[in-house]
């Protein structure tokens, strides 16, 4: 099995997750935020949307300047799942024709000159991109209880809806 | 590479960085939840000290039942002080993590099962147990957590980048 089809079922279950979870976030609600050093809600869901894009930059470029990035938030929920939608089926189709050889390629993130972090091709895809867009969405999964939109299903049933057996 | 030698790497960092979170639950806070539909910050910091322990069962056997018929059913983990969550994270961690290494290729294609009462809830290839229901739900679970402590002005470490407390680059 080649690593990107290990990867795509993954990658496809995690994102159809992900987007249960920011296509809930309801728009009044965008400005929200749990405590004031937290992101509000819109700007964590436009977070989890922008991340898949990562992967495209990882798997075929060999660096991205960070110096002049500005964190993106939508405005409403339209732009932001035409977001997600587009970045997703970006990084998949980039998943999907990337071989073994260049998964194992440096892939940097850098500041101008400075180089912040460097890290091998299939870990952009598997941890800059997988881990840290499940990490964000578990984050919303509390934004959303808090304001008491049911939370789906994610891993297993939650305390509003998949209950088992 | 292996299988193995594939997972070992992004476990143990991601372990880490659990513990770095779990760590910081004050033990005063262990009733507190933000909502009254939400597991208590002891009980989700206790569910991700657990979690480590159904890799070691998706890698040691073929099948897990959580209320087998005629026995006690699997008791969740619900530790009072910080002592026995520490002492159980690192038990699971050290235990999962042999089992990781000590698995073959072949072995991480074979199905395992989650049951309740003889009745098969979900199967998954062994290695999706590791990736997956270990790992993402830990992941998962650990974010959920980031932002009990924040609630609660714990200053929340650096997980993928920067927090607004801790780690700012440049």
């Amino acid at each position: 099995m080649s690593i990107s089809q290990s990867l795509l079922p993954e990658f496809d279950h995690e994102m159809a997750t992900a987007r249960k979870c920011i296509e809930r976030v309801p728009e009044d609600k965008f400005g929200w935020k749990p405590h004031e050093r937290s992101m509000a809600m819109g700007h964590l869901a436009s977070h989890i949307a922008e991340m898949p894009a990562w992967a495209v930059s990882g798997l075929k470029q060999d660096s991205l300047d960070m110096a002049g990035y500005k964190p993106w938030t939508a405005t409403n929920q339209a732009e932001l799942l035409a977001t997600f939608d587009k970045n997703v089926a970006a990084a998949r189709e980039a998943i999907a024709s990337t071989d073994d050889a260049t998964y194992m390629k440096n892939w940097s993130l850098k500041a101008g000159d400075k180089e912040l972090m460097t890290m091998p091709k299939i870990v952009v895809v598997r941890s800059f991109v997988l881990n840290h867009v499940i990490h964000h969405r578990g984050q919303l999964s509390v934004y959303l209880r808090e304001n008491n939109v049911p939370v789906p299903s994610i891993y297993g049933p939650s305390a509003d809806e998949g209950q088992m057996g | 590479m292996s299988i193995s030698q594939a997972l070992l790497p992004e476990f143990d960092h991601e372990m880490a960085t659990a513990r770095k979170v779990i760590e910081r639950v004050p033990e005063d806070k262990y009733g507190w939840k933000p909502h009254e539909k939400s597991m208590t910050m002891g009980r989700l910091a206790s569910h991700i000290a657990e979690m480590p322990g159904w890799g070691v069962s998706g890698l040691t056997s073929d099948e897990f039942d959580v209320a087998p018929v005629g026995q006690p059913p699997h008791q969740a983990l619900n530790a009072d002080t910080r002592a026995k969550l520490l002492e159980a994270f690192d038990a699971n961690v050290a235990q999962c993590r042999a089992a990781i290494a000590a698995a073959g290729d072949a072995e991480y294609m074979k199905s395992w099962s989650l049951k309740r009462g003889g009745q098969t809830m979900m199967s998954m290839p062994k290695i999706a147990v590791v990736r997956t229901f270990v790992l993402n739900h830990i992941i998962h679970h650990r974010g959920q957590l980031s932002v009990y402590l924040r609630h609660n002005n714990v200053p929340v470490p650096s997980i993928y980048g920067p927090s607004a407390d801790e780690g700012q680059m440049g």
